[in-house]
């Protein structure tokens, strides 16, 4: 039996619906991370299932319980706030204990959980601090103390690091990870940061426009999106996408236009893949880091606009006028090519766009994947 | 440190003085202005308080501490003190608590029309204590006032001498008028207090288990503590000071039923030309509400 259980949920705000129907399950013990867009619906159902919104329709149940119309602090569930939501009045120690004083347990019980989860996130020496002498990572940390002393079935997560900067966010993934390892506990976890989700979680649920798109592993759904808009979402640089369009059909071999005058791009469907028609409006999407100058399929001339030299990595972005994208997020026919090393590459530089054939992922008009890419294996 | 520590003071010395100069510059006027209508009467009124003499007087007289002996003494001294201390104790319940209960149902009581309310409530606070004063000697007037129509309307009786001429009615009506003036002042007060408090930490309260009553107790209360002391100081130190709508309504009277300090000093200083004497009640109101001041300093500072 699923430890977190979501079913049909649905939340409408008058005639505004932000969540049409999700359902899903979390394992004990499982590490869920919802990411999706500003407005995807991801913040509303965490806070569902805390019980800090009425939920139009659907059930929720925790370890077994139907907990859909219950009391917030009857939900079993704990919530760690973007902002905090320190007590200001309260020390850290008081605030990490007042679950356990409201609901009247004795006080050395309190000090010992309090004890506990200050050595845990290694905070025990501002036990007896106020809040507002803290900094923005030991203010998380006792937000997240406040909800281990209340040992609850399901942690809940509100973009928690959002308020924090770079080098303190990546420290606080880590962190996060271990501690999820140490106490074994079933966490969800929302955050608009692909990063935070690619990083910690065990399965990761994409949220667009009030649907789940995807659920899946991290690699999964890196390998394998669903539909254009996952393709889009996870990895950084974004996917390129181009707009084609289908030419030819002869068994599962498929031939896809690549501008004019350009013979068409071939490729072999395998078994279970949904076949396009013929004459199809498609997206062909490719992986910055699949793109190079050497390839079996040459895809476009362009000429370099950008290059950002990260040391390690190069990032060359390069304008392909003779290709559209299809993506409203990127500007028209301009690719972004990832190098693993540093690269020689100039501004007004011309390069050819090349790529393997096992390397494009090919999505039907409605952005449902139709065919996938083969992941890249650096040995 | 990227700097020697003992390189910065030395560098800064210079511009520190020509901010200092500058600073008092700027504050001149109000230096000036405290220093001739607050600072320098005061101390005028604290030497007068030594000396027996009137507003023509040629010749003050040193008579020690002969004015404040003279106070000790006086039952109407100690009834006008009685008096402000029930206008203290009344503005505080009626203003301070009226105030809380306003802004506590427009921050969350109400759906709509909160800015309309709002505004309605605040406007007393706006107009002055003399046009307010006159506004209501006209509503509670026995003869043409509307409170008495409507009273005899429900069948009820209505004070013979007058909603302000009976001496047992008076300071409550006195009460009531400077409730009406101020508690939208503390209302908005008490709401800014109210609408500072994070949304996030009621929530975290809920998933706490502490709603309704408890989450008042441990999230509301604490909130707004800063704010209800100051809201009761401002209260307080209104209720000792109060002159202009006692002195407007009823001038002390009936009988000394509304008389406080502020209109006893008035009559001493002018109608008896007992200036040694007012100035020495004065002193005593001045020393109350510096020793409030300092305190609602304090407090607002521990907080």
């Amino acid at each position: 039996m699923p430890h977190l259980e979501v079913r049909d949920v649905v939340k409408r705000y008058g005639t505004l619906t932000v969540l049409s129907g999700v359902s899903f399950a979390a394992e004990k013990g499982e590490f869920v991370v919802m990411v999706g867009p500003s407005g995807c619906g991801k913040s509303t159902l965490l806070r569902s299932i805390a019980g800090l919104e009425e939920i139009s329709s659907g059930s929720v149940s925790i370890a077994g319980h139907d907990i859909t119309a219950a009391e917030p602090s009857d939900r079993g569930v704990a919530m760690v706030f973007q902002n905090y939501a320190l007590y200001p009045h309260m020390t850290v120690a008081q605030n990490m204990g007042f679950a356990l004083k409201v609901a009247r347990r004795p006080k050395a019980e309190i000090e010992a959980a309090v004890t506990r989860a200050a050595e845990i996130l290694r905070i025990t020496d501002h036990l007896g601090k106020y809040p507002k002498a803290l900094s923005g990572g030991q203010k998380q940390r006792v937000a997240i103390g406040r909800a281990i002393t209340r040992a609850p079935e399901v942690f809940l997560f509100d973009e928690p690091l959002s308020n924090l900067d770079a080098a303190l966010r990546s420290q606080m993934r880590i962190e996060l990870s271990r501690l999820h390892r140490e106490l074994g506990a079933t966490m969800l976890y929302v955050t608009h940061d692909q990063t935070e989700a690619m990083t910690m979680a065990d399965r990761i649920i994409v949220m667009n426009g009030g649907n789940i798109e995807q659920i899946g592993s991290p690699l999964d759904l890196y390998n394998k999106p669903a539909t254009r808009f996952v393709a889009g979402f996870i990895g950084s640089p974004r996917m390129n996408f181009i707009a084609s369009r289908v030419m030819r059909l002869s068994g599962r071999s498929v031939g896809f236009s690549l501008g004019e005058g350009r013979p068409p791009l071939d490729l072999e469907f395998a078994p279970g893949e949904t076949l396009p028609i013929l004459g199809d409006a498609v997206t062909l999407g490719i992986r910055p880091e699949a793109l190079g100058d050497d390839g079996e399929v040459h895809i476009a001339d362009a000429e370099v606009t950008v290059v950002e030299a990260l040391g390690r990595e190069t990032l060359v972005y390069s304008d392909a006028r003779t290709l559209r994208t299809t993506d409203s997020e990127s500007l028209d026919g301009y690719f972004a090519q990832l190098v693993p090393s540093q690269s020689d590459k100039r501004l007004g530089q011309q390069i050819e766009l090349k790529a393997n054939r096992s390397a494009f992922v090919v999505f039907a008009a409605d952005g449902a994947t139709l065919h996938d890419a083969s992941p890249i294996h650096h040995k | 440190m990227p700097f020697p520590p003992t390189s910065k003071p030395a560098g800064r010395r210079p511009a520190m003085k020509a901010g200092a100069v500058s600073a008092t510059a700027m504050m001149a006027p109000a230096l000036i202005l405290v220093g001739v209508f607050i600072l320098i009467p005061a101390i005028v009124a604290v030497i007068g308080s030594f000396f027996d003499f009137s507003m023509t007087s040629a010749n003050w007289t040193y008579v020690g501490g002969a004015n404040y002996r003279r106070a000790v003494t006086d039952p109407l001294f100690w009834l006008a003190i009685s008096n402000n201390v029930f206008i203290v104790v009344g503005s505080v319940i009626s203003q301070v608590g009226g105030g809380a209960i306003l802004a506590a149902i427009l921050d969350r009581g109400i759906r709509r029309g909160g800015v309309f309310y709002r505004t309605i409530i605040f406007m007393p606070v706006v107009i002055s204590s003399i046009a307010v004063a006159f506004v209501w000697m006209l509503i509670l007037d026995p003869n043409v006032g509307p409170l008495n129509a409507v009273v005899k309307a429900l069948g009820l009786p209505t004070p013979k001498l007058g909603w302000l001429g009976d001496p047992s009615i008076s300071l409550w009506m006195l009460l009531l008028i400077a409730a009406w003036q101020n508690v939208g002042f503390q209302m908005m007060l008490i709401l800014a207090g109210l609408q500072a408090i994070p949304k996030e930490h009621y929530e975290a309260a809920s998933l706490d288990g502490a709603r309704g009553l408890k989450a008042f107790w441990y999230i509301t209360l604490p909130g707004i503590r800063n704010v209800l002391v100051l809201a009761t100081l401002i209260t307080v130190i209104g209720g000792f000071k109060v002159f202009d709508l006692v002195f407007v309504t009823t001038g002390g009277g009936p009988a000394n039923a509304t008389q406080v300090l502020g209109t006893y000093t008035y009559t001493q200083a002018f109608s008896f030309g007992n200036m040694g004497y007012a100035n020495a009640m004065a002193v005593v109101l001045l020393v109350t509400a510096a020793l409030l001041g300092w305190l609602q300093v304090r407090l607002s500072r521990r907080g």
